[in-house]
């Protein structure tokens, strides 16, 4: 099943109805995470298959080649997304030797790697503070928090990303951390 | 008799009393205050190249004089009408059968809400709401809103609407910006500033270079207005001008001056004649704002480029593409001022601010890919309606058209005038069809660029911590920008950097 048709089949456009003639699949919900919905996930495309918040949406779908990924949003501040290197940045080809730049995203140095197995890989782990402007804006909105998994796979890796605000991203956090739990590289 | 006789005759008579006309009363003086506009209006009316004055009269663009009312209460209901059909238009994508569902249309929809008539908005709402519904609402007021566009076009508009423009001309624009002659001579003085600030560097003289008249650099004209949402500057394709945001620019003006006169400073320029009489009489002030500002100014002077280079500004401002801001333009926009900082930080690192443009250049080096993401993210989060790919704009232009094929017609005039509107947004498609194969093509010849210089990026931003190192007034600061310097160092491998950094670091333990 192609990405955006497993997605598309839970919730109609802001949970209005769609018809039944316009393709709807109904995926069945598997647990209630923090009290969202998560659906099984497959990725063709990109080789992958886990866990997503089924009520999310396809945000980025338009700006990301399925076959490097999948963004999904909560509508509103939060996001949670899945890449596969190096396809989605040539020059990071190892998972450690990328989790190992992001001192330069903050002036907090580098932030504290672990590591942790699931699922029988050797999964990084770390997180990270970063300032948010609107575009075209030097107004400092907010602080987001950005939470990362980056799994090994051969030639490559799968990076997972929360995003959310600060203040705010603990209530979507067992989400991401379901989504992880859940993660099977195909390759 | 004949009719023109009559007329004479009835023009030479004079009338009795009791019919004489009475004289027209002058029109009713428009006072934006009083129209109960909000910011959003307002910075519309303005971004259309209205001046809305602190006494409440509202200077027309043609003119530059006092609008009266019936004209104002116009260009306010147009406003108002092209918020509504540039809503109804993201709505139909939305509900796009093809498209997949995407609970985030929530969030987008409550922001073009008030944009869109009340009982579709709240049907839209409505999750028990069936789509096709909403379709049919959303179908039916799009009509209206054609009809309002319509009916306000003569054959004269559309016959110039359909002719084409030769590349290199401007086309039918808005007056030229300036009201009057200070706010030219102000202009005038950070186009030159800019100019200066800019053509010191070698990328940025490429990009002044793309602005060229005549073998000289051409630069829009420069104005300050209020942008509201902590916008800094936006290039403006009605008056193909740049503009600079009142309250952003005082902040560099009141940089010039030492703390303890800032805000004796702030209080004496709290208009904008006042800031604008300062500007005329400091050099420096102007010098200051530009160098604070010259970054962003290389990001809207290089959309000036697109206008400049493409059509499709020229379709737009004639209302023959959608009025979009299209993500594509700003990718590449965003991707030209961060080459600007680059080479900045080669040739001159202590001129880079450590600022947010900064941060999106370093999020660039990091990675081309995310960073792209993010981008169309946020400002399609910022501008719902009007932040689209051409892929979107070239679906909204498709939907034009074919409300324009299904419109019935009774007379030849109406004939002709569907014509005529089918010949210029089939000329719109194809150019925004045109621009996304150029557009492809030119980022697929930058990105090895920019992705290709990578290790001399850290070695350029290495040196950069460094200098910022040596200038910081806390130890704190600097102890951060020497660890910075330090990876960047390392991660460039350049062995002359990296000695240069630890000497730095042990001459300040």
């Amino acid at each position: 099943m192609k990405p955006a048709l497993a997605l598309a089949v839970l919730v109609a456009l802001a949970a209005c109805k769609r018809a039944p003639e316009e393709g709807a699949i109904v995926v069945p919900t598997q647990e209630i995470v923090a009290g969202v919905g998560m659906i099984d996930f497959t990725s063709e495309e990109a080789g992958f298959s886990c866990r997503v918040p089924g009520e999310w949406g396809v945000r980025e779908s338009k700006y990301l080649d399925p076959a490097k990924g999948l963004s999904l949003w909560d509508g509103k501040r939060t996001h949670i997304s899945i890449t596969k290197f190096p396809e989605m940045e040539p020059q990071y080809k190892d998972a450690r030797a990328y989790a190992e730049t992001f001192w330069m995203l903050s002036d907090k140095g580098q932030p504290e790697i672990t590591v942790e197995k699931i699922g029988g890989r050797t999964v990084l782990r770390f997180h990270q503070e970063r300032p948010y402007y609107k575009p075209h804006s030097r107004k400092l909105e907010y602080m987001n928090r950005f939470d990362y998994a980056l799994f090994p796979i051969q030639g490559g890796f799968f990076q997972i990303e929360h995003r959310a605000v600060a203040s705010e991203y603990k209530a979507t956090l067992p989400v991401f951390e379901a989504v992880v739990r859940s993660f099977k590289p195909k390759i | 008799m004949k009719p023109l006789i009559i007329l004479a005759v009835m023009l030479v008579m004079p009338a009795p009393a009791a019919a004489a006309p009475t004289p027209a009363a002058p029109a009713a003086r428009a006072d934006w205050r009083r129209a109960g506009i909000d910011e959003r209006v307002k910075a519309g009316l303005i971004s259309l190249g209205w001046r809305l004055e602190d006494d409440g009269r509202a200077l027309d663009p043609k003119t530059k004089a006092p609008a009266d009312k019936t004209a104002f209460d116009k260009a306010v209901l147009d406003l108002r009408q092209d918020a509504r059909r540039a809503a109804l238009e993201s709505l139909n994508l939305m509900l796009d059968p093809k498209r997949p569902a995407d609970p985030g249309d929530r969030a987008r929809l409550e922001m073009l809400a008030q944009d869109l008539p009340p009982g579709l908005a709240a049907v839209a709402l409505d999750p028990k709401s069936d789509l096709s519904k909403i379709r049919a609402m959303a179908g039916a007021e799009l009509d209206k809103v054609a009809a309002y566009f319509d009916g306000g076009r003569t054959m004269a508009d559309r016959r110039a609407a359909a002719q084409p423009v030769p590349a290199g001309t401007p086309g039918p624009r808005a007056e030229p910006p300036y009201y009057t002659v200070l706010e030219r001579s102000v202009g005038e003085r950070l186009q030159a500033s800019a100019r200066a600030e800019i053509g010191r560097d070698p990328f940025g003289r490429t990009v002044l270079s793309r602005l060229d008249a005549a073998g000289k650099p051409d630069l829009p004209p420069i104005l300050i207005e209020d942008q509201g949402g902590g916008v800094v500057a936006r290039y403006d394709y009605r008056r193909r001008a740049v503009v600079l945001d009142r309250e952003g620019l005082l902040a560099s003006v009141i940089g010039t001056v030492p703390p303890r006169r800032a805000s004796a400073l702030r209080a004496s320029l709290s208009t904008r004649d006042a800031l604008l009489a300062y500007l005329e009489a400091h050099p420096e002030a102007v010098e200051a704002v530009v160098k604070e500002n010259d970054v962003v100014l290389v990001h809207e002077l290089t959309h000036a480029w697109q206008d400049r280079r493409d059509p499709v500004f020229r379709e737009m401002a004639r209302g023959n593409i959608p009025d979009v801001q299209p993500l594509e333009y700003e990718e590449e926009a965003y991707k030209t001022k961060n080459l600007y900082l680059r080479s900045k930080l080669k040739r001159d690192p202590a001129s880079v601010r450590m600022n947010d443009d900064f941060a999106d250049y370093v999020m660039m080096t990091h990675g081309i890919g995310s960073w792209r993401r993010k981008l169309f993210d946020d400002i399609e989060t910022a501008a719902p309606a009007r932040a689209l790919t051409l892929k979107s704009a070239i679906a909204v232009e498709a939907g034009r058209l074919q409300r324009v094929r299904a419109r019935s017609v009774a007379t030849g005039e109406e004939q002709r005038a569907k014509a005529l509107d089918l010949l210029t947004l089939t000329r719109g498609a194809r150019r925004l069809a045109e621009l996304e194969t150029a557009h492809a093509n030119r980022m697929a010849a930058l990105d090895p660029e920019i992705q290709g210089a990578t290790t001399a990026s850290y070695k350029d931003l290495g040196s950069y911590y460094l200098v910022q190192a040596s200038a910081a007034a806390r130890a704190p600061d600097r102890m951060v920008f020497l660890e910075k310097a330090a990876r960047y160092a390392e991660a460039s491998g350049d062995k002359a950097l990296i000695e240069e950094v630890r000497k730095a670091k042990e001459a300040k333990e």
